[in-house]
């Protein structure tokens, strides 16, 4: 009776091992590449039954299809409304704008200006598009890298964009009928001889908001399982179709160990199971250039202190966040990256209780991560990150 | 139930040793089969790679044949023990270099930003994987297994 209850058990407990994870339907993957959009690739995977019996189902592959090219129209009218490098978009003729006029977007822009006043708001001006002028003084977004620290902006111009972008919030958005309007603040500011006004840069929120488009446009055409993969930068899941649904989500080590010019190790420092979710994420490692000084070498990396007009110097390396809004989270990295460690924890527990939240932090003697993830709700891959 | 009977119960252990050790061999197995099903890894030798962005292939080498294919115009391949297939894809450029002999294919150049995909351990066996992201472009062992896994 013992024997054969012990052998019982182990057949069930083999038996639960093996069907618990076993695929619970058979897809084949069909995925498309988009060309670039805001400077970036695109990728589109659906799992789906594309293929029964080696036959392919030419209904279910010319909706997908359909739902491809439906994605792809509307990152290219994202790309042509929101563009700071397209004169005739909606972003750019704002930019061009008169400070104090008015000016008629499209709905794309109105809605992305007002997330970006919201997050702007929210985060207490740690979000702020309006860094434009130093964004371009320091190289990115089409401006030209310095080549040493002699050729960085002067401290007397940054304090200039700086007292501009501080009047973001002067910026107001109207809606007649279905027409949509920004007005520009009615403020400039002179520097190096002329007068300015005004000026935004929505690259920190675009991709999100795409992603966050894509979103609906799959949920609209019924794919349960998929995913929007935008550059890294924002990433749409919906379901896996095996392992219970859930995608495992690998956020990149921002300093990754180098061996002969490889990286050595995993990509990722950490793991986290994620499903039906939008995630942004932001990063010192993806857009930067190093200029040596009497210090060592500095990093300048794409994204910046609102309050002081440079590159972040923080000591936060990378910021994820997950749940919401893609586009929402997509600002919110930005200015956790900004706030720095202290700041940034005090946000994440008194605004963010309902998202998922993994910053990484350079301390200068090793790495830090921190997130308000439960023990267990994720796997720690690289050891030498330990936990805030 | 006589007094022999009761006394002969009392005594035995709840298990022998040679039960013991039926129940272990089981649980070994159900370990080992557990094991076998789930480590995705597989270290066989490269048979050979693809190189794709989505679904769509743009070249393959096949080191079985010791043959390439190509299914684009903006690829050029050139050399002979180690192949150098420059791949022209959304609006840049990635080198993946093929050597036949270590059956080995990696990225060895590109102009993307970051330059993760150069930075990328070259493919020595199916569970390896190389992706550009700012070019949309993977490089992908034949018998690549699904994965759930996305970094960003």
């Amino acid at each position: 009776m013992k024997k054969s209850a012990v052998i019982f058990a182990s057949l069930i407990m083999s038996s639960a091992a093996l069907c618990g994870c076993s695929p619970a339907r058979e897809y084949s993957q069909m995925s498309e590449e988009y060309l670039y959009v805001m400077n970036a690739a695109a990728e589109l995977t659906v799992y789906d039954y594309f293929e029964v019996n080696g036959v392919e189902d030419k209904v279910r592959t010319a909706k997908f299809q359909r739902t491809a090219d439906e994605i792809n129209i509307m990152l290219r009218g994202l790309d042509s409304a929101l563009s700071t490098s397209y004169e005739g978009s909606d972003i750019s003729r704002f930019n061009a704008a008169a400070a104090g006029e008015k000016v008629q977007i499209g709905e794309d822009a109105y809605n992305v200006l007002s997330i970006a006043k919201t997050v702007c708001e929210l985060t207490e001006g740690y979000y702020n598009p309006a860094v434009y002028y130093s964004v371009q003084a320091f190289g990115f977004n089409g401006g030209t890298p310095p080549g040493s620290p002699a050729e960085l902006p002067a401290e007397e111009e940054i304090s200039k964009y700086v007292e501009l972008s501080g009047h973001f919030t002067d910026l107001s958005l109207s809606r007649e009928g279905d027409k949509f309007y920004a007005r520009k603040p009615d403020f400039t500011v002179e520097c190096n001889g002329e007068q300015i006004s005004l000026k935004v840069d929505i690259g920190g929120i675009g991709k999100g908001y795409a992603a966050d488009k894509a979103d609906r446009i799959l949920t609209e055409n019924g794919y349960e399982y998929a995913r929007f993969n935008f550059s890294s930068s924002s990433v749409v899941f919906k379901k896996y179709p095996n392992d219970g649904g859930m995608f495992t989500l690998g956020l990149k080590n921002p300093r990754p160990e180098m061996e002969n010019g490889v990286y050595a190790g995993p990509a990722q420092y950490i793991n986290i199971p994620v499903c039906d979710s939008c995630v942004s994420s932001s990063g010192d490692y993806e857009n930067y250039y190093e200029l040596a000084d009497e210090n060592g070498s500095v990093r300048y990396c794409h994204v910046f202190d609102p309050f002081t007009g440079k590159p972040i110097e923080s000591g936060i390396m990378s910021a994820t966040v997950i749940g919401g809004s893609a586009a929402e989270n997509d600002a919110i990295t930005t200015a956790i990256m900004a706030m720095g460690a202290q700041k940034a924890e005090e946000f994440i527990s008194a605004q963010l209780q309902n998202r998922q939240v993994v910053f990484t932090l350079n301390t200068g003697n090793g790495y830090k991560y921190y997130t308000n993830i439960a023990e267990g709700g994720y796997e720690l891959v690289n050891q030498s990150f330990s936990r805030l | 139930m006589s007094l022999k009977k009761i006394q002969q119960v009392k005594k035995d252990r709840g298990f022998k040793i040679a039960d013991l050790i039926v129940y272990g061999a089981i649980l070994l197995l159900v370990a080992a089969t557990f094991l076998a099903v789930f480590i995705p890894r597989d270290n066989s030798p490269l048979a050979g790679v693809r190189a794709c962005v989505g679904s769509k292939v743009l070249f393959e080498y096949d080191f079985e044949k010791g043959e390439y294919s190509s299914f684009s115009a903006d690829v050029t391949v050139s050399g002979g023990e180690v192949l150098s297939v420059r791949i022209e894809v959304n609006g840049g450029y990635n080198v993946l270099e093929i050597n036949k002999s270590k059956r080995t294919a990696k990225i060895v150049e590109a102009d993307c930003r970051g330059k993760d995909c150069v930075h990328t351990p070259a493919i020595s066996d199916n569970s390896g994987i190389i992706y550009c992201s700012p070019h949309g472009l993977k490089i992908v062992p034949f018998g690549l297994k699904e994965d759930n896994t996305v970094i960003i």
